[in-house]
């Protein structure tokens, strides 16, 4: 039975029964590339875009600026416009509440069937922020013109977050989408329940605590010996 | 092509004579833009790591120092480890005292022969975002393009500096790239990148839009600079 020993000590008791998940193996392919950008409308052929292959990954665009990149390590992909995600139009301000912000996003992510809502925990509401000045100036001009959303990955109702567990949703200064990176190891199954918690010294567990909206508990070190 | 010659610095172990709390990822994040560029075809020239890091690579030979010979006889320079900024002036720490544990951004003219970009993945870049905050680079900014870095704390983790790299190698917009690369290894950074240019609009258009290709559009002097970044 495998042993879960955590070596980062907790406001909490830790749950009972912490699970421990297989990835499936990353693929990336030109077929890969069409499923996941088949919901932004995509085509992924060669007759419709350009792919690009690399020992990164495998990236596809369009004429119209959309694109999706698939990278090779972690299956993780990126849907973003090249002309218009991060860029700047020179006149565009911003001004939306967090509240808002996060609103779009998820408003997005559901459009496009991108994870489940009970999938994830927002982390933060970024702001994209210009600026200028010239030498000896007292003052400079500044504006936003874009800001990301990050959400962080919530397994068995816990949050994780990582290269294998993150989303983000870019919109431009009229709040249109510019851009969604899901970073995203595919699960391939529960590979065997853990058995208890004890930490790796002679120090009691103290625990691990549920988050709350708002919270944002560093990542735990968890040692877990399989067998 | 555009072919851009790299040069990295870094410090993961602080054995001494100058110390400092040892980092584990620095290598790994300098070594890993300097190998990407390179898999584009990009020369690599130096890669020069713990006790090989000199702050006389840096720093300008008006106050002393080596840094014609080395991190301005580059076009791309990546440096890693701990950073530092008191009254707007930025330093870098080394662990070999050659000739002094820490090089401050007082004592550079970035740029002055070869320099085009320079990472400084390290704390402390910028203080903060406002002009009062950011002004402290006119002086160090002579001739390079853009200089990446961190407003505040950056975070010991690998990855970016390959991630980086590869965009950088494959033609994107370098500040963009920065930013998300920078960014992307852990979220609680910010990452900000400072372009400069003679006129309002260069240092806009370059902080917006250069790439690598925009290796020989000089920079032929600093009044105006732009910045970038998220909070």
């Amino acid at each position: 039975m495998p042993e879960i020993i955590i070596e980062t000590e907790y406001e909490f008791e830790p749950q009972e029964g912490l699970n421990i998940y297989a990835l499936r193996v990353p693929r990336v392919s030109e077929e890969i590339v069409r499923q996941a950008g088949a919901r932004f409308g995509l085509r992924g052929t060669v007759d419709a875009g350009t792919f690009i292959h690399n020992a990164r990954g495998m990236a596809y665009s369009e004429a119209s600026g959309w694109g999706l990149r698939l990278f090779r390590h972690s299956g993780g992909w990126q849907y973003r416009n090249a002309e218009r995600w991060q860029a700047d139009d020179g006149r565009g301000h911003l001004e939306i509440g967090d509240d808002e912000a996060a609103e779009l996003a998820r408003e997005a992510i559901g459009r496009y069937e991108v994870a489940a809502e009970s999938e994830l925990d927002l982390v933060r509401v970024q702001r994209l922020h210009v600026a200028h000045a010239e030498r000896g100036a007292a003052e400079h001009l500044e504006r936003i013109v874009g800001l990301r959303v990050v959400f962080r990955r919530v397994l068995d109702g816990l949050p994780a977050e990582g290269p294998g567990g993150r989303t983000v949703v870019y919109l431009d200064h009229g709040r249109e989408l510019t851009g969604i990176d899901h970073l995203w190891h595919e699960i391939e199954g529960r590979a065997a329940p853990g058995r208890g918690c004890a930490r790796g010294g002679a120090s009691p567990v103290r625990g691990l605590r549920r988050p709350r909206r708002g919270d944002r508990p560093p990542p735990g070190l968890l040692r877990a010996r399989l067998g | 092509m555009t072919i851009v010659r790299t040069g990295v610095e870094w410090i993961n172990t602080f054995s001494g004579p100058c110390k400092q709390q040892n980092l584990t990822y620095r290598a790994d994040d300098a070594e890993g833009f300097q190998d990407a560029m390179a898999a584009a075809g990009h020369t690599s020239v130096f890669d020069w790591g713990d006790g090989n890091a000199w702050e006389t690579d840096f720093r300008h030979p008006d106050y002393g120092g080596d840094s014609l010979n080395w991190s301005d006889n580059v076009h791309f320079c990546y440096f890693t480890d701990h950073g530092g900024n008191g009254d707007n002036v930025f330093s870098i720490a080394f662990t070999s005292k050659h000739d002094n544990c820490s090089g401050t951004s007082d004592t550079w003219r970035l740029g002055a022969k070869s320099l085009k970009w320079m990472v400084f993945d390290a704390c402390d870049l910028v203080l903060g975002t406002d002009v009062g905050s950011i002004t402290g680079w006119f002086g160090p900014m002579q001739g390079v393009h853009i200089v990446f870095g961190f407003v505040n704390l950056a975070y010991d983790h690998g990855g970016r500096g390959a991630s980086f790299g590869h965009d950088a190698a494959s033609g994107a917009g370098l500040t963009n790239a920065w930013l998300d690369d920078a960014i992307g290894s852990d979220t609680r950074q910010t990452a900000i990148a400072i372009a400069a240019g003679p006129t309002q609009w260069e240092a806009i258009f370059r902080r917006d839009f250069e790439n690598i290709n925009w290796r020989d559009w000089d920079v032929t002097s600093t009044n105006w600079i732009a910045w970038k970044w998220y909070s």
